[in-house]
């Protein structure tokens, strides 16, 4: 089965903090897999997923590339082709919730304006969030910004969608509507989770062992 | 993304020291690769901030306008019409308003008002995490944030240089008209707009504002991803697009007088 990532004996060099890691997994293509992480860590796993962090050690490996070896150009297409929603949500603030997600569709050339525009009209009401479309992030609830950012990631049908920790900000029932939502979307999913979740185990084919995944995966801790 | 000191590398998502020469490549090469699908928001973001440069920026030019125009037109224009060298002294004034004061002072007032803005502005989009969700989306900076800034910065300084060049002449020629010179002045006026001299003013304005939205995007998105970063960036950015501003002068009217 082709991995969407690899991580191989990955550390990361933590200014004042030292190393963060090692980390040893991998995500095959279709299945969506949990990794527990402490909150500082996420992050960075999460940005050597598209490589916006080089690790001091080891290999990260993304949809068959290496991310350090890519140029600007060549690291933008690469995060085309894969969705992160990170925990800090990251929505342009001067930008209406549904031009927040239209923003990389029309940029990434996926889309002309127009028909972005429906798309995430539809994508907003199939998440319950059409009453919110025209408000800003400062606007919106915690949970309304977590939904759209985990949301814009996954709007576009990516290979491998990376949520870092924001689930946890969600009730259990819309972390469940969530997860399935993007499942139906994208190929792959890595959720970095704070600790074990029972709505989260419920859609998570593989428990990752950070340091020393199995060839043939984990499984969800009982 | 976020942040602190204590998070990942300190580099941002570029993970390059960013200097001048790079950053005007690297935006050629990205308005090169603009999408056509994001044109319309292109165009929307350009013409969003040429409504906050140019025309929320009338006002002011108009009252700096007005300081330089009123006291030129009740001192300097009795005193020349005295000392019998209207003629020569109404060339003089139109010449250094047109070529020189107008786009100048348009282009520092763009600094002072916008310039500073657009610094804090994309520094704060590091601290806040935007930046960096967008560019892990595959959202290329230089073309959301930066090239559009620099359309609308070129636009908008020669709009304003024109803008401070009527008001100013137009004080003068009302002084010329009360002291009996009007129509003199008034072909003067006729010869420059019809000449050179507006189109160098459009082509500095444009130079100039270029400059300064290019400076800085630069300083702005390459502050640190911390809040202490934000003044540091603006004051960066705006001590280096004073310097361009006069700097680009001084090149230009060198190369006018080598010409």
């Amino acid at each position: 089965m082709i991995d969407v990532v690899r991580f191989d004996d990955v550390v990361v060099s933590v200014p004042g903090s030292g190393n963060a890691g090692p980390w040893s997994f991998d995500v095959p293509f279709g299945t969506v897999a949990a990794l527990q992480t402490a909150p500082s860590e996420a992050e960075l796993v999460a940005r050597l997923c598209v490589g916006a962090v080089e690790p001091a050690r080891g290999t990260v490996e993304v949809l068959g590339m290496v991310p350090g070896e890519l140029d600007r150009f060549g690291l933008l297409a690469l995060r085309r082709r894969t969705g992160v929603a990170f925990q800090r949500t990251g929505l342009v603030s001067n930008l209406s919730l549904r031009d927040n997600l239209i923003l990389p569709l029309v940029f990434g050339g996926r889309l002309d304006a127009g028909a972005a525009a429906a798309w995430v009209d539809r994508a907003l009401d199939s998440l319950g969030l059409a009453a919110d479309a025209d408000r800003r992030p400062s606007a919106l609830t915690r949970e309304v910004r977590i939904t759209a950012a985990v949301a814009r990631a996954a709007l576009h049908g990516p290979e491998l969608l990376v949520v870092e920790h924001l689930t946890a900000g969600l009730s259990p029932g819309a972390r469940a509507a969530l997860v399935g939502w993007c499942r139906e979307r994208c190929g792959s999913m890595l959720l970095l989770v704070p600790g074990p979740d029972a709505v989260l185990l419920a859609h998570v084919d593989r428990w990752l062992d950070p340091v020393a995944a199995p060839p043939g995966g984990g499984h969800p801790p009982e | 993304m976020s942040g602190g000191d204590d998070r990942g590398a300190p580099a941002p998502l570029a993970r390059r020291d960013i200097n001048p020469a790079w950053f005007v490549g690297a935006a050629l090469r990205s308005a090169v690769r603009l999408p056509r699908t994001a044109h319309g928001l292109f165009l929307r973001t350009v013409i969003n901030q040429i409504r906050f440069t140019a025309v929320q920026g009338i006002p002011l030019l108009v009252f700096v306008a007005a300081v330089f125009g009123v006291p030129l037109a009740l001192s300097v224009a009795p005193l020349t019409a005295e000392l019998g060298v209207s003629d020569a002294a109404d060339r003089i004034l139109v010449t250094l308003v047109i070529q020189e004061l107008g786009p100048i002072v348009a282009a520092l007032l763009v600094v002072v008002r916008s310039g500073t803005a657009v610094v804090a502005e994309l520094a704060a989009t590091r601290v806040t995490g935007e930046r960096d969700a967008l560019e892990a989306l595959g959202v290329d900076p230089l073309q959301y944030y930066v090239l559009p800034r620099i359309v609308a910065f070129a636009v908008s300084v020669a709009l304003l240089s024109l803008f401070f060049d009527a008001v100013v002449l137009g004080a003068l020629s009302i002084a010329r008209a009360r002291a009996g010179g009007g129509a003199d002045f008034a072909s003067l006026l006729a010869t420059s707009a019809a000449g050179a001299d507006v189109w160098l003013t459009v082509v500095k304005g444009m130079l100039f504002g270029a400059g300064i939205a290019t400076f800085a995007s630069m300083e702005g998105l390459e502050a640190g991803d911390n809040a202490v970063a934000i003044p540091i960036a603006v004051s960066r950015g705006t001590v280096q697009a004073f310097v361009w501003v006069f700097l680009a002068s001084a090149v230009l009217a060198a190369l006018r007088f080598l010409a």
